[in-house]
């Protein structure tokens, strides 16, 4: 079955300024560690595009199986454009931080019957039966929630990272 | 697809002064959190510009109300030119932002949002006739009810910003 996406539009961050981009990095990749999500990532792309800066690409694709039956998946889309990176005193330790502007994409998406034992003939029309009507509030209700919020969670969790005035999340 | 009925679209109005946008925030995240609606955030932006800080805020929170319509409000808020300010307030010393900033509603309700009279010109003869005759006063008070949603919380942002009329 194909991936479902679990929300309307993806939850992104958009920020144009100066930032810790390893520190990004690491905040990302210990709350999927938390979370106990396997790590990959499909792209890191470092290019120098213009005279104001490099442009970086990142595209993580982390999966989580819950079940024997479902996977989470959370693609993250890093892209950051005249990215430069300078020493800096920063409470009274000298870092290395970045500027540049950055867009950060989260995309949050269910994979129903991820070892294909489903795939074929009457299984595969009864397998859309249960997933599609009978018992699709149930997956609703207990899987897509479950991503969807963990997917803000990760949002806030890189707005606050970023020091940016919308962190605060009631969800 | 399903059908989309543009109830509001556009209805805006804008604020100067001070204002505490991480409350700001925190208000119209917990407003629709209390009343049921599921988050939904499309835009996000901010940026640091010599003449102040620029956030763009786009949010899209949608309700729900039976497995057949579904109210969506779509708040824009753009905040433009903040500036950090630390004012005095009662022996308290409080950072605020002054700037400028402007909200814009619309109000959507969609019906037949999971589709199940689309597969066939007849089903959906059927859907629009029965919205159209049979089930027009509950269609209608979807409608009602996602205005009073949205002036309610036009009502609630106004009063936390401390404008005059609302």
């Amino acid at each position: 079955m194909p991936k479902d996406k679990v929300l309307p539009a993806t939850p992104d961050v958009r920020f144009k300024g100066t930032f810790d981009f390893d520190g990004l990095y690491k905040l990302i990749r210990n709350w999927l560690d938390d979370r106990k999500y396997d790590y990959m990532e499909k792209v890191y792309k470092d290019k120098a595009a213009s005279p104001f800066g490099n442009e970086l690409e990142l595209n993580m694709i982390p999966e989580l199986k819950v079940t024997p039956y479902i996977k989470y998946h959370i693609e993250i889309l890093i892209k950051v454009f005249d990215f430069k990176e300078f020493d800096a005193v920063v409470d009274g330790e000298k870092k290395k931080v970045s500027n540049g502007r950055l867009f950060i994409q989260i995309t949050p998406e269910v994979e129903y019957d991820w070892q294909k034992k489903y795939k074929e003939g009457f299984a595969a029309t009864l397998q859309e039966l249960m997933v599609k009507r009978l018992l699709k509030r149930h997956f609703e209700i207990k899987y897509y929630d479950t991503l969807a919020y963990d997917a803000y969670d990760l949002q806030t969790k890189i707005k606050k990272f970023l020091r940016m005035k919308t962190i605060k999340s009631a969800y | 697809m399903a059908e989309v009925k543009n109830l509001v679209y556009g209805e805006s109005f804008s604020f100067k002064g001070l204002m505490d946008v991480e409350d700001l925030y925190m208000l119209l995240d917990k407003w629709f959190k209390e009343r049921g609606y599921d988050k939904n955030e499309i835009w996000n932006f901010e940026e640091n510009y010599d003449d102040g800080k620029q956030i763009t805020l786009k949010i899209q929170p949608y309700k729900k109300i039976s497995d057949y319509a579904k109210v969506e409000i779509r708040l824009t808020a753009q905040l433009r030119k903040l500036k950090e300010v630390v004012i005095q307030k009662k022996k308290q010393k409080l950072k605020l932002m002054r700037g400028e900033a402007s909200f814009t509603f619309d109000v959507f309700l969609t019906t037949d949002y999971e589709e199940h009279f689309q597969s066939s010109p007849i089903l959906f003869f059927i859907k629009t006739i029965a919205e159209k005759y049979l089930y027009k006063g509950y269609v209608e008070k979807y409608e009602e009810k996602a205005v009073a949603d949205k002036d309610a919380i036009k009502r609630e942002l106004k009063s936390y910003l401390n404008m005059k009329r609302f």
